[in-house]
């Protein structure tokens, strides 16, 4: 199966609210927004028909009733679980736009290896714990990574509904600006380094990835017919080398070391019809 | 234990399953649709 029609066709889908552009409604507000869909996109997108699971998870915490979000959670453990970070590299739009991006001609940069923590780093302190715990004299807190960080969101929401509703464009301020200048300077990123977003800060990234090692559709590596020739390393948005351990947590499954392997060492398949692991791992 | 874990993602997945309903139980999903059917401030930078 191609990748990028498959891409493609996902972010479609999760962003199809064609219809309130003609019906002037900013954003959908249909039931579809009772569900999390399985990737990184801002629920208040013009298009978006389904609620992004890490805004959802910050909007459960931060609101009154409870401190943890099990839905979002469960609804995300249950795809880590069955396909790890597959998501990340065939369905999510932000991904997408980071391939496309990173197409610019232009130098490019490897982003050092203790970057790759700053994802868990925004997911324990922004996602979870700030909102839950940082809270007004009404008990209420924030969605903070939403607030100051997610490019995402200034993307798909701080730049259209300015555009879309006067109202809003009178409250742009200091914090607008601030998430204007994330967004640019990610944008600028991921023009020179793949997947930057992903790599370092991607808080549903960082989730999948706790699941890589032991989902059911798993990468498997043969020890014996490998070369170590790098082309799975020159190949992988993520800057890995399979050879260094085939689930590692930033591999987003995108399959391209798989299918250019000059000598076949490389799969992707259930775990009941693994070769045995003194090849696999 | 090798065997075992090529099973951990059952676990995990029958884990999951139970995390997301009762989530469901106790009305987190009407959490997530009454901020997902609102515009978020936060998301635009205003909030």
């Amino acid at each position: 199966m191609k990748r990028r029609p498959f891409q493609l066709v996902s972010a479609i889908i999760t962003n199809s609210y064609f219809k309130g552009l003609f019906l002037g409604q900013i954003i959908y507000r249909g039931p579809l927004k009772y569900f999390c869909v399985p990737s990184f996109n801002c629920y208040s997108c013009p298009l978006a028909i389904f609620a992004c699971p890490i805004g959802a998870m910050q909007a459960v915490a931060a609101g009154f009733a409870y401190q943890f979000a099990y839905y979002v959670i469960g609804l995300l453990a249950a795809v880590g679980a069955v396909v790890g970070r597959m998501a990340c590299g065939w369905i999510c739009p932000f991904g997408l736009l980071q391939e496309y991006l990173n197409k610019i001609p232009s130098p490019k940069f490897e982003i050092p290896r203790f970057l790759n923590y700053g994802k868990y780093v925004f997911l324990l302190v922004m996602v979870i714990i700030m909102p839950a715990f940082l809270v007004d004299q009404f008990g209420l807190g924030s969605p903070y990574f939403c607030k100051l960080v997610c490019p995402a969101g200034t993307l798909e929401a701080g730049i259209p509904l300015p555009l879309l509703a006067s109202n809003l464009r009178s409250q742009l301020g200091a914090v607008y600006a601030l998430k204007l200048s994330i967004l640019v300077l990610f944008l600028a990123w991921m023009v020179v380094s793949h997947r930057a977003f992903c790599r370092t800060t991607c808080p549903l990234g960082a989730i999948y990835s706790l699941f890589n090692r032991i989902s059911l559709y798993a990468m498997s590596w043969n020890a014996t017919t490998c070369v170590k020739c790098d082309t799975c390393y020159k190949q992988c948005p993520m800057g890995l080398k399979v050879y260094e351990g085939p689930n590692a947590g930033n591999c987003i499954r995108c399959l391209k070391c798989r299918d250019n392997c000059p000598t076949g060492s490389i799969a992707y398949n259930h775990r009941s019809i693994h070769t045995p692991r003194a090849i696999t791992e | 234990m090798n065997k075992l874990k090529n099973y951990f993602w059952l676990m995990a997945l029958a884990a999951a399953l139970a995390l997301g309903a009762y989530g469901v139980y106790r009305g987190e999903a009407i959490d997530v649709f009454e901020k997902a059917r609102t515009i978020c401030l936060e998301c635009v930078g205003i909030g």
